[in-house]
């Protein structure tokens, strides 16, 4: 398989603030649900999540959605502070992964992310026991004290390529390979792909003139980027 | 000791404890490998979702018999693969640790709760209907399902009895009347918003609560640039914060706004007149009376909008080739709702936004094969209690409710509480331990979506033809049933005659009747589905020559005509002379008595279920996780403005006190909840808190703590839940 | 009279002085060191229940990663630096008031160091896998470049508190006043002070050589732990942590805090022990000198910091600054102020109050002024996000987080306790030294440098 740069368009102007992709991501990759004591203490995980803002007085009340995955960063901030490298940049794909069997716990790389987007299981996540039932088996359950986050679902990545071999075919195309937040937008304000492919969707998206990426700034170079909203 | 020898020692101890370290094993969490696992293969599932209206596709991931996955159904033409909040959930409602999963019988006097069995169950129920002497009554949910509310219809057809539909059709009750007093058709237009380039909601959340949210969302995605999106109402809520111009007006003054935008577009000669000429009566009134009263400056006094916004709408719509205006609850559901309802159907009027691509749109009902024999009628629940109370109707001896929870959307004391508690049989089939079930002798646990057959005809929202039918992609949970299946059961033991013997076979004697329909096509290819509308467009008739084998169609997940729009006047508007009627009798002079003084502080109901702390903004009705709270509250909240909340003196989430001054109802104690995108003045309630844990997501129209604050009152033929525009009192808690 | 103090009374005067407090045990001992015990049970139980249930117990969450037990770990850390300073500067500089200070300013040091070095581990979600840092270890991360300073840091400072004790073991191990197998064993064969053979000579030289070349080495080392630690903070982007600033003023406020810990340590030793005579009050003045330069310091540092944060007026840093200095943080800040400059330096800068008791009232306002900068750092950062729409978090310790901190304290004053008792807290043999040699080395090196006679 030759190396891609995977990376996510996401347009503000499409964004109507549903949720579905939070509740999706959360779906899809057995993030458990937290009880009352758990979010009143801010400990819900979001791997995906909508960040609201709203700005002014009546009558000029303006509000902003902004989803907000893992950035994805090609100079990531977290991956340098990690004592024992259980967060890295793949150079295959471009994603931050993280090793949940050899993670410490030390939250290290949580305070190095400037976008929040490190989650850490303070204690051992908990199904109400018939639902376990619906966990995805392609997705590994983290147990309690390790950091996890977004990965642009890349077991769906791990899938398509095995799809792929199996159906003879040496590439994954666009479509076979979509995290579960871009692929349950009901407005299609999510793209998703290869910005180094040419024939991607998000090469050519990521080149917008409404285009930016949060605090870009930092140098954290995100490879997540959005389109500002207005038309 | 020598220095040397205890360097070493050093040493060597610490290597033993390095290694120790080493030696760990991790477990797995249990159950996460269980012994004797044998894989299936792993298979996707074609359905729809019914936990609103709107009846998105659905494809669900079945891993060893299990649902693993709820996704969107890409060439479903509601909602594209696209899924809302709430059905992305769909896993979590199914496996909800506090779903009823086997029968359970209540013994009466003692109050004391047994499990019992199906059969019992089954004998008992029908015992119970055919010793009723016509005296049953079935509630059933309007999300049921097209086919097994006309089971239900059936049935009590042949035994006597009444069918109830709960929720739903209050909700559209005012803009039902209009469009009967103007167009005298029976039910509510649908809206082509595809291929309009204006969309005027009028207190309507159409990216939220309905009442297709999700093919809502896809219209606005995919016509982004080429349309433009106005909100008329007094709250921010997910369509307004979207749309590109949103007129914040005070509750209960909708009207006002949508005829200064009229008079912009009859100033601006903007208006269809050749439309309004050929297909509309009493034109020349209504434009004379808006040009003489109802200017914009005034219009602005009364909605509290200011004059250049109004100018802006009105231009706006004036330069709008195909705009269409719907309204919605939160103008609905106020003293003046039939006066918003009518002056967003004048809008359409006027702009000749009726019957034709991009406007209102007329469905006639689909031509399924009926259930021969005697059917009952089906009627809204509320119209139900105004026959009730006139004399015109007998209180039930059986009750049974499916998927209904009526005592949460009226309060115990109110008619629903006394003729619940008169019902000497109560029957419930439901998927929580909810109010109303618990006070059922019988509560028996139904499948939810995933797990039965279904099917639905002309989902609203949609401006299609549609006729939906899944199959169940799991095994219903525990010991619940498919309610189809039960009610084939007593019919047959009641001796009343159907079509077939199960209920997937009557289910396919209905879909029948599409078939040699000589329009529309299977679900299953978006593309042809589109490629066959394009071609009827231009005459060209389709052949169906493959069957319409139920199995198949519900691989496909239904049947629909994506041609819109029919020119056939005389079939779709039933007045004497097929003309819309502008200024109905009904109506009466209404539209020119606007409430010109406001109250200090006036309510303003809307459909959200849960506030999450984490935002500024209340979060759309549907929930991350099906009753699990995460950091969103299931109480109820009293929202007002900052500026209003200083004036008060009250902050975020203090506890408060709401009535109604003078107002029949109870005082409402709730945390209030400040929210910027809120007019002063207003008092934004949420319709849906107090519920106990172990919610009822079908038919989430209005809940108790509102209930208790403003009774139902039955206004017009049909009882409205007038909750906009109602002055009330709020005052902070110091108890 | 029994056996031990009949061989107790017949030492000489110093010796008897100092060796008294291992054998003479009073009420008031036993009294601080149950207590002390009792502290360090209820801190193991509260680790015991963290460990099983996970880091849930805590107060922290999502923006707040870092609490108490950070600070804990700096604030320990930070004390440590009492016994490089006094020990290793005064050493090099060869100040001769050090002799009696720089034996219990050690004991700070190998003590606190090794409590402090177990708070992160404590902190760790998955302690099992610790030794990950070994297996895997990734030399770009700042925690590593912790661990590694630590660990030499750690080394080093117990053998420069071993090797400067070994006279003093050989002492008690020929005075026969306390288990003679024991300090057989830990006086490695070193031979008495009084042993003037040539054996013992060439290796009273060679110790004395070997101190000196330790007391050069240790200095950077220590340094380095501290700066490291102020690294791991300054090197994210965390608004209030991402200074330069950072790495010198931690070794600043370390040893500012080591100070104020020797302050309290001494003054306590000195009271309970009756050792007026040997830490005198001079030893306070001279060192409350010191403190004061440190407290003068300390603000020259704090005040840098904060004049560098406002003038840039950047939003993300701003939010922080109020928090501090008029929001929800204001109490905790300007306590800190109070402790740690307003307090010590009235107290200090006069003459009439560089006594023994100001010394240690200086030194209890300073220890909690650090913990509360610590505080500060960690906690304000951490409830405000650089990403504002994160929000502002809140962050108050749960009981189990006091409860390992208490541990941790009391296990550091209870390990403290039993080192007085079987080590003397003042250096014997340099107290000796001092006496028989001092004056003439101090009088050579005076002529040294002052002019000789001039010639007109």
């Amino acid at each position: 398989m030759d190396r891609a740069r995977y990376g996510m368009v996401i347009d503000l102007e499409r964004c109507t603030g549903c949720g579905a992709c939070e509740t999706a991501c959360a779906q899809e990759n057995n993030i458990p649900p937290s009880t009352p004591e758990e979010a009143a203490q801010g400990r819900t995980k979001s791997w995906m999540k909508i960040l609201v803002q709203s700005e002014g007085e009546m009558p000029d009340v303006e509000v902003s959605y902004l989803p907000r995955p893992c950035m994805q960063c090609d100079n990531p901030p977290c991956t340098r502070v990690c004592p024992v490298h259980a967060t890295y940049l793949s150079a295959e794909t471009g994603i931050v992964g993280q090793l949940y069997g050899r993670c410490i716990g030390c939250r290290y790389c949580a305070n190095a992310c400037p976008y929040g987007v490190k989650y850490f299981n303070w204690q051992r996540p908990q199904w109400p026991q018939p639902m376990e039932e619906m966990l995805n088996p392609d997705v590994a359950v983290r147990y309690k004290g390790v950091i996890e986050k977004c990965t642009f679902c890349h077991h769906r990545l791990q899938l398509a390529r095995d799809q792929a071999a199996f159906e003879g075919r040496d590439q994954v195309r666009e479509s076979d390979y979509q995290p579960a937040c871009s692929e349950v937008c009901p407005t299609r304000a999510i793209t998703f792909g290869d910005l180094d492919n040419p024939l991607h969707e998000v090469h050519r998206a990521a080149q917008d003139p409404r285009a930016f990426r949060l605090m870009e700034d930092l140098g954290t170079q995100p490879k997540v980027i959005y389109l500002r909203k207005g038309k | 000791m020598k220095r040397r020898t205890f360097l070493k020692l050093s040493a060597a101890a610490g290597a033993a404890a390095a290694s120790a370290g080493c030696a760990r094993t991790y477990e797995l969490l249990p159950g996460m490998n269980p012994r004797g696992w044998d894989p299936h293969a792993e298979t996707e599932q074609t359905s729809f979702c019914t936990l609103c209206p709107a009846r998105c596709g659905l494809r669900v991931r079945v891993v060893d018999g299990h649902a693993r996955a709820v996704a969107g159904l890409a060439e479903h033409p509601i909602n594209r693969g696209g899924l809302c909040r709430l059905g992305a959930s769909a896993l979590q409602l199914r496996l909800h640790p506090h779903r009823l999963v086997s029968p359970y019988h209540l013994t009466d006097h003692k109050g004391v709760i047994e499990k019992t069995t199906w059969n019992a169950a089954r004998t008992a129920l029908v015992k119970a209907l055919s010793e009723s002497q016509g005296r049953a009554l079935v509630v059933v949910s309007s999300l049921a399902g097209s086919t097994r509310i006309d089971l239900w219809r059936r049935l009590l057809g042949e035994i006597g009895g009444e069918v109830v539909l709960w929720a739903g059709d209050d909700m559209e009750a005012s803009w039902a009347e209009v469009a009967r007093w103007t167009m005298g058709v029976d039910s509510p237009p649908a809206a082509d918003w595809d291929r309009s380039d204006l969309v005027v909601t009028v207190g309507l959340d159409a990216l939220a609560t309905g009442p297709s949210p999700v093919w809502a969302q896809h219209v606005l995605g995919s016509n982004h640039g080429a349309q433009r999106w106005l909100h008329v109402g007094p709250r921010l809520n997910a369509t307004a914060a979207r749309a590109d111009l949103w007129l914040a007006c005070r509750p209960g003054t909708e009207a006002w706004v949508l005829l200064a935008m009229a008079y912009v577009l009859l100033k601006r000669q903007a208006h269809d007149a050749v439309f309004l000429a050929r297909h509309t009566r009493g034109f020349e009134d209504l434009a004379g009376q808006i040009l003489e009263q109802l200017d914009p400056r005034r219009a602005s006094r009364i909605t509290g909008v200011p004059e250049d916004r109004l100018l802006e709408a009105g231009v706006m719509l004036s330069t709008s080739r195909r705009p269409v205006c719907v309204p919605g609850e939160e103008a609905l559901w106020t003293a003046n709702g039939h006066v918003a309802g009518w002056a967003a159907l004048v809008l359409n009027a006027l702009s000749g936004s009726i019957a034709t691509p991009g406007g209102l749109v007329i469905r006639p009902p689909l031509p399924l094969n009926d259930l021969p024999g005697k059917i009952a009628a089906a009627q809204p629940l509320g119209l139900w209690l105004r026959r009730v109370a006139s004399g015109d109707a007998v209180e039930p001896a059986v009750l049974i409710l499916d998927l209904a929870n009526p005592l949460f959307t009226f309060s115990d004391g109110s008619a629903v509480g006394r003729f619940f508690a008169k019902a000497s049989q109560r029957f419930t089939f439901s998927l929580f331990a909810d109010e109303s079930a618990v006070r059922c002798h019988w509560q028996l646990p139904a499948a939810m979506h995933l797990e039965e057959w279904g099917d639905c005809a002309q989902p609203p929202g949609v401006p299609f033809d549609a006729y939906l039918l899944k199959a169940p992609a799991v095994q219903p949970r525990g010991e619940a049933r498919a309610v189809g299946e039960v009610i084939v059961e007593a019919a047959a033991d009641l001796g009343v005659e159907l079509p077939a013997a199960s209920y997937t076979e009557i289910l396919g004697h209905r879909a029948a009747g599409l078939a040699g329909l000589n329009r529309g096509a299977m679900l299953g290819d978006l593309e042809r589905l589109e490629q066959v509308a394009a071609m009827e467009e231009r005459g060209w008739w389709f052949g169906n020559s493959e069957g319409f084998g139920i199995k198949k169609l519900a691989e496909g997940g239904g049947w629909a005509d994506l041609n819109t729009g029919t020119p056939n006047w005389s079939q779709c508007v039933g007045t004497r002379d097929a003309l819309v009627d502008l200024l109905p009798e009904a109506l009466g002079n209404a539209h020119l008595a606007p409430p010109e003084e406001p109250p200090r502080l006036v309510a303003t109901p809307h459909l959200e279920v849960a506030r999450d702390p984490d935002l500024a903004l209340t979060v759309p009705w549907t929930l991350r996780t099906a009753g699990l709270v995460e950091g969103q509250s299931w109480h109820c909240w009293a929202g007002i403005n900052p500026v209003t909340a200083r004036e008060l003196g009250v902050t975020d989430g203090d506890l408060v006190r709401v009535r109604v001054p003078g107002g029949a109802g109870e005082e409402l104690r709730v945390h209030a909840a400040v929210l910027p995108g809120l007019m002063p003045g207003v008092v934004s309630l949420p319709l849906g808190f107090g519920h106990r844990p172990g919610p009822s997501f079908f038919g989430g129209d209005d809940m108790r703590p509102v209930a208790h604050l403003i009774p139902l009152q039955l206004h017009g033929k049909l009882p409205t839940r007038i909750v906009g525009g109602v002055p009330v009192d709020l005052e902070v808690d110091r108890g | 009279m029994s056996s031990v103090e009949q061989r107790l009374e017949s030492l000489p005067p110093i010796r008897r002085d100092l060796l008294r407090p291992l054998v003479v045990t009073t009420a008031t001992y036993w009294l601080a060191l149950a207590a002390a015990f009792a502290g360090t049970v209820v801190g193991i139980a509260c680790y015991v229940v963290q460990y099983r249930q996970g880091l849930g117990v805590t107060s922290l969450h999502n923006p707040v990663y870092w609490g108490i037990y950070i600070i804990d770990f700096v604030f320990f850390i930070g004390i440590s630096h009492a016994g490089t300073l006094i020990s290793a500067i005064l050493r090099v500089s060869q100040a001769e008031w050090r002799r009696a200070i720089t034996r219990s300013a050690e004991f700070i040091t190998v003590l606190v160091l090794g409590f402090g070095a177990i708070q992160p581990i404590i902190d760790l979600g998955r302690p099992d896998r610790m030794l990950n840092i070994l297996f895997f270890a990734h030399m770009r991360s700042p925690l590593l470049w912790d661990v590694v300073s630590i660990t030499v840091y750690f080394t080093a400072s117990t053998v420069y508190l071993y090797l400067p004790m070994l006279p003093d073991l050989a002492i008690i191990r020929d005075s026969g006043i306390k288990w003679p197998g024991l300090y057989r064993v830990l006086a490695l064969g070193f031979p008495n002070p009084d042993d003037d053979s040539e054996r013992a000579r060439r290796l009273r030289h060679r110790l004395e050589r070997v101190i000196g070349r330790m007391a050069i080495a240790v200095i950077p080392v220590a340094i380095s732990v501290h700066t490291i630690i102020g690294f791991i903070f300054a090197l994210t982007l965390r608004p209030g942590w991402h200074s330069t600033i950072f790495g010198p003023y931690f070794v600043v406020g370390a040893i500012y805090s080591g100070i104020a810990a020797l302050f309290i340590s001494m003054f306590l030793i000195r009271k309970n022990f009756h050792l007026e005579h040997y830490l005198r009050d001079i030893h306070f003045e001279y060192l409350g000198r010191l403190f004061l330069v440190m407290t003068c310091l300390w603000l020259y540092f704090t005040g840098a910091e904060y004049l560098t944060a406002f003038y840039g007026h950047e939003v993300a840093e701003m939010r922080s600054f109020w928090d501090k200095f008029t929001g929800a943080f204001a109490v905790p800040f300007w306590a800190m102020v109070a402790t740690c400059f307003v307090i010590p330096f009235v107290l200090m800068v006069r003459r009439r109050t560089r006594t023994p008791g100001g010394c240690a009232i200086a030194g209890v306002a300073v220890v909690i002024g650090m913990w509360l900068e610590r505080y500060n750092i960690v906690v304000v950062t951490g409830v405000n996000p650089r990403l504002e729409a994160i929000g502002h978090a809140s962050y108050a310790p749960s009981l189990f987080e006091w409860g390992i901190a208490l541990g941790t304290l009391s296990g550091f004053i209870t390990v403290y306790l039993v080192a007085a008792k079987l080590f003397p807290m003042v250096s014997i043999w340099e107290v000796e030294e001092g006496l028989a040699t001092s004056e003439a080395e101090v009088a050579d090196r005076i002529g040294t440098y002052l002019p000789k006679e001039v010639q007109p």
